[in-house]
């Protein structure tokens, strides 16, 4: 079984260096997809099936705790695993996420191996 | 910005340049310039108080950053066409450390998107703001208070 991602930065930079760091993983991977904020993201998800998204929180237009509220609040994707990376540090931010349901809260600058860990924690548990 | 922010940004700009892209800050107390007409960007935070973190750089630190950060050759035309974009994606990691660092974890911060800043704004930004050398290549930090 191979795994679709879904990266949401606004930062191009970060998602290329994502990438980089998802082909460290080595996990089967179908399809990286990207997005630059939440609205572009809703729109993948509506047409594209995803086992992961991850997403940065401070971006234009929707940022990342919003997406999170979204997707939580849609029957149809609020079972997608989302984890957040960002350099944002306030426990408040984080308590909201977690109890929102997200899987897992990166801190940049984070190591590829960190990144490694969060996808072999959520997606390689399903193979 | 408070002195001791200032002191935290300092603190905690060598140690996310060299996790974030590897790349090394010289202790440096002089007074430095550019040799070529820099690059600024900022970023606006919001809580216990109100700012602006601001980082200007030349063009070779830009390069070196984005190729680093994607690991790419410094002369790799991805990483030319990265350089602001990855010089904002580092100055949202600093900020993001020096606002939990100052105000702590359980203060609520909110902070901006990385923006261009105006050349304009680099005669201030110079008489306020401390330099830094990271590998022979002159970076300047800089902020703004606001009411």
């Amino acid at each position: 079984m191979a795994y679709t991602v879904l990266l949401v930065d606004d930062s191009e930079t970060i998602r290329e260096a994502m990438v980089r760091a998802f082909s460290m993983a080595k996990l089967p991977m179908d399809e990286i997809l990207r997005a630059a904020n939440g609205i572009e993201a809703l729109e993948i998800l509506k047409t594209r099936w995803v086992d992961m998204v991850l997403t940065d929180i401070n971006m234009p237009t929707m940022g990342g705790e919003d997406l999170v509220r979204a997707m939580k609040a849609d029957a149809e994707l609020s079972d997608i695993p989302v984890a957040v990376l960002s350099s944002d540090g306030s426990r408040g931010r984080i308590d909201r996420l977690n109890e929102m349901g997200i899987v897992g809260y990166l801190r940049k600058p984070c190591r590829p191996e960190a990144i490694r860990d969060l996808l072999h924690t959520v997606l390689g548990a399903w193979t | 910005m408070s002195a001791s922010l200032v002191t935290t940004a300092l603190g905690t700009f060598p140690s996310i340049l060299e996790e974030t892209a590897f790349l090394f800050c010289d202790d440096s107390d002089e007074v430095l310039q550019f040799q070529e007409p820099p690059t600024g960007v900022a970023i606006a935070y919001d809580g216990p108080e109100r700012g602006d973190l601001r980082l200007w750089a030349q063009s070779g630190f830009m390069r070196a950053l984005a190729a680093n950060m994607l690991g790419l050759e410094e002369g790799d035309p991805a990483a030319a066409s990265r350089r602001v974009d990855a010089l904002g994606e580092l100055l949202n990691i600093v900020l993001g450390h020096c606002l939990t660092e100052r105000f702590g974890e359980s203060e609520s911060m909110r902070m901006g998107l990385p923006r261009p800043l105006p050349f304009g704004d680099l005669a201030i930004d110079q008489d306020v703001g401390k330099w830094l050398l990271v590998e022979g290549e002159p970076v300047l930090l800089s902020w703004r208070m606001r009411t």
